[in-house]
């Protein structure tokens, strides 16, 4: 947006932004818009998460930046996703092929279906080493063995002649981040990296996550639903619903202030381990379909707060800073009204206050 | 609550597979995927089962309904020993005890429509004929919170939300006193997930219905068990009413579980474990307690402990040292206050 000035927040230049990023995809029934203007910022070394439910768009925002969405059906109609200032948008699939990988790593949620099943592991992770570093087969080897005793895999040299059937689910979301840290990437977009694993075994990735960025300063791009793990991970987080950004915010903020409707509403409705048991509030209705998007505010049908308002549904609000440091999308915010519409960026990071915990197997 | 009868006591049930190999698929070994579980639920209360995947609470609600037979042990509905049947009395049985699944995409047919799925059970058990059938369903449909007319629908048409409130509809129907709900929310998003722990919950106290509720994440299961039992490579090791575990869990692996589940507050957490390795495979489990090579008390306790107690094991090539009572012998699910079980030789030790 040509008339959005950045803020006196951020005094860094941000790693990655995401400008107005609106993805449409062509279908039978005419042109569907899962994204739209969704804006956010990624610092070095800062952990970014975007969250929402499922259909909210936050993986095809994510894959839109390695360009991985199949295009057609696929379009990008509007915005930009600056890398370092350089539109990705706007590379050409060679230059694409460099930064894939190279610089901007990524991975799933499904380890299984990301690995190939007829290559052992080594081979793997050593075709990106060879094609990103320009090394020979057996400096490839050397190095695909450290990035796997990185991630906590003893016995690395063996290990590399492993296939993936062989290994455990947690194993295979290491051998994963191990691949995706060997060409030491700037930034890893980890899209529900957790969300297969068991609960035990989920809180070994995440310990591995934050160690990778306390060590190799690496930035990550957090893709999850589980509120639970952007609390525990998270510097700055983007809410998303319904293919928009509606609120963005340091962690603490957004935690304990969250402003838009539907941010409240997601915390309220999660069960908790601490407190008492007690009857859960929900959010009326369901997610729109991305073919019948309501008009207006996208949470209008669902919102408590709304009451009535005409405007909600007649026209869609943009994000907003309506606090320091706080966006957010409601004309029922405090102070909306005034408050300008500039670039959300937050280079805040939380300070890693955490006793060194037990070491990882 | 102890003059109440139980409404169904499961005892020392236990379900192996057998591992075939070879041509003529000889039995070569035993998954021991359920071993020694005993519990019982009580009429309108909820009993959470928690564990990972693989520890075998998927199985117990199968091997409790006879979805899978059951190797060992007994259960009885109401006093009368629910195996022993068949036939006829077995259909009748049956109309009691109702199941939930975690997946509403696979356990609806997609080829027949919703009014009919939900017929069926009502048109077996012969509760209804005719025009009241339709009746029935109407009501089911609208006390899910769904619209009645929805019936002529076909389940592809909802959303997974909509879908498991129709599973829950279909175990409604015959006016079971049991629902056995496996995973009933963990496939639906936070806000739908809500909503259905508050339709059960509700449905919970309006018809006195008992659940067992199995499910991996314990703040889900807090919210809507009485009793709580944890589960670990097939055998309960800690059971007990909801607040004394969550409040005072005794087994490390109940502490590990607890501390491990990301709470949404980014508040940094002090002491949080994390377990080393993974679960071992239910072939070939490890000896003593199944738990001693991820244990963070057992080898805690080895420090402190003389050189004739302690004991050398290998855990992922790495020598380490732990108490050899828990490597060599099982401990028994016992009280160890009053109503909380749990299976470890140190319970009473804090790290």
């Amino acid at each position: 947006m040509p008339d959005m000035q950045p803020t006196h927040i951020a005094k860094e230049t941000p790693l990655l932004e995401m400008r107005g990023l609106t993805v449409g995809f062509d279908t039978p029934r005419g042109l569907v818009v899962p994204v739209s203007q969704v804006h956010w910022s990624l610092f070095e070394r800062q952990t970014l998460a975007v969250v929402g439910e499922s259909g909210c768009g936050k993986s095809v925002s994510a894959m839109s930046i390695l360009r991985l969405l199949p295009m057609p059906p696929g379009r990008f109609l509007q915005g930009s996703i600056l890398y370092r200032g350089v539109d990705l948008l706007s590379q050409s699939e060679a230059q694409m092929r460099r930064i894939r990988g190279g610089q901007i790593a990524m991975i799933f949620q499904e380890p299984m279906t990301s690995l190939n099943p007829v290559y052992n592991i080594g081979e793997q992770i050593m075709e990106a080493i060879m094609l990103h570093q320009h090394v020979a087969a057996a400096e490839a080897r050397l190095r695909a063995a450290a990035a796997l005793e990185d991630v906590g895999i003893s016995d690395a040299a063996r290990r590399l002649r492993d296939f993936p059937h062989q290994l455990s689910g947690g194993m295979r979301q290491r051998v994963m981040i191990a691949m995706a840290l060997a060409c030491q990437p700037k930034i890893l977009i980890a899209d529900e990296p957790t969300t297969a694993l068991d609960v035990t075994i989920q809180a070994q990735i995440l310990e591995l996550l934050r160690k990778l960025r306390r060590e190799a300063g690496m930035a990550i791009l957090l893709i999850t639903h589980d509120l639970g793990v952007v609390a525990e991970n998270a510097d700055v987080v983007a809410v998303m619903y319904a293919g928009r950004v509606v609120e963005y915010a340091a962690v603490e903020d957004l935690f304990y202030h969250g402003l838009h409707p539907y941010t409240q509403g997601l915390f309220r409705s999660i069960p908790r381990l601490e407190g008492k048991r007690q009857r859960l509030e929900t959010i009326a209705g369901t997610v729109p379909n991305p073919a019948h998007f309501p008009s207006g505010c996208i949470f209008h049908p669902r919102c408590p707060r709304r009451n009535g308002d005409p405007l909600c549904a007649a026209e869609e609000p943009p994000l907003r800073q309506v606090r320091p440091g706080h966006w957010c999308a409601c004309y029922h915010v405090e102070g909306y009204a005034q408050a300008p519409q500039t670039v959300p960026q937050l280079s805040d990071r939380r300070v890693e206050a955490e006793a060194a915990p037990e070491p990882i197997l | 609550m102890s003059q109440v009868e139980p409404l169904l006591r499961v005892k020392n049930l236990q379900t192996h597979f057998p591992i075939r190999r070879g041509l003529l698929s000889r039995v070569v070994g035993q998954v021991k995927a359920v071993e020694q579980v005993s519990f019982d639920i009580y009429p309108g209360k909820t009993l959470g089962l928690v564990g990972e995947s693989g520890c075998g609470k998927t199985t117990v609600g199968r091997t409790i309904l006879r979805l899978v037979p059951a190797t060992g042990g007994q259960v009885q509905f109401k006093g009368d020993d629910f195996f022993a049947h068949r036939g006829k009395a077995l259909r009748r049985l049956r109309k009691h005890m109702q199941i939930v699944f975690q997946d509403p995409q696979s356990s609806l047919n997609p080829r027949m429509s919703v009014g009919d799925i939900l017929a069926e059970p009502i048109v077996a058990h012969g509760l209804a004929r005719g025009p009241q059938v339709r009746r029935k369903v109407a009501g089911l449909l609208e006390r899910v919170g769904l619209d009645a007319a929805y019936a002529r629908r076909y389940p592809h048409e909802f959303s997974g939300g909509q879908r498991q409130r129709i599973g829950i509809a279909r175990a409604l129907s015959v006016d079971p006193e049991l629902i056995v709900c496996d995973e009933p929310v963990s496939a639906l998003d936070v806000s739908i997930q809500s909503q259905i722990l508050n339709l059960l919950s509700d449905l919970q106290q309006e018809r006195g219905i008992a659940f067992l509720f199995i499910a991996h994440n314990l703040a889900v299961v807090k919210h809507f068990s009485h009793d709580v039992a944890v589960m670990y490579l097939g055998r309960i090791v800690e059971q007990a009413p909801a607040e004394s575990l969550y409040d005072s869990p005794l087994h490390p692996y109940t502490v590990a579980l607890l501390s491990a589940a990301p709470e949404p507050d980014p508040r940094p957490r002090l002491g949080r474990i994390v377990l080393p390795g993974e679960v071992p495979s239910p072939a070939n489990p490890p000896s003593g307690c199944a738990f001693h090579p991820r244990c963070p008390r057992a080898r805690w306790c080895a420090k402190s402990a003389p050189e004739g107690q302690v004991a050398t094991i290998s855990v992922a090539g790495r020598p380490v040292r732990m108490m050899r009572q828990c490597v060599q012998e099982q401990p028994p699910l016992e009280p160890k206050r009053p109503g909380h079980l749990a299976a470890c030789w140190f319970s009473d030790i804090r790290e």
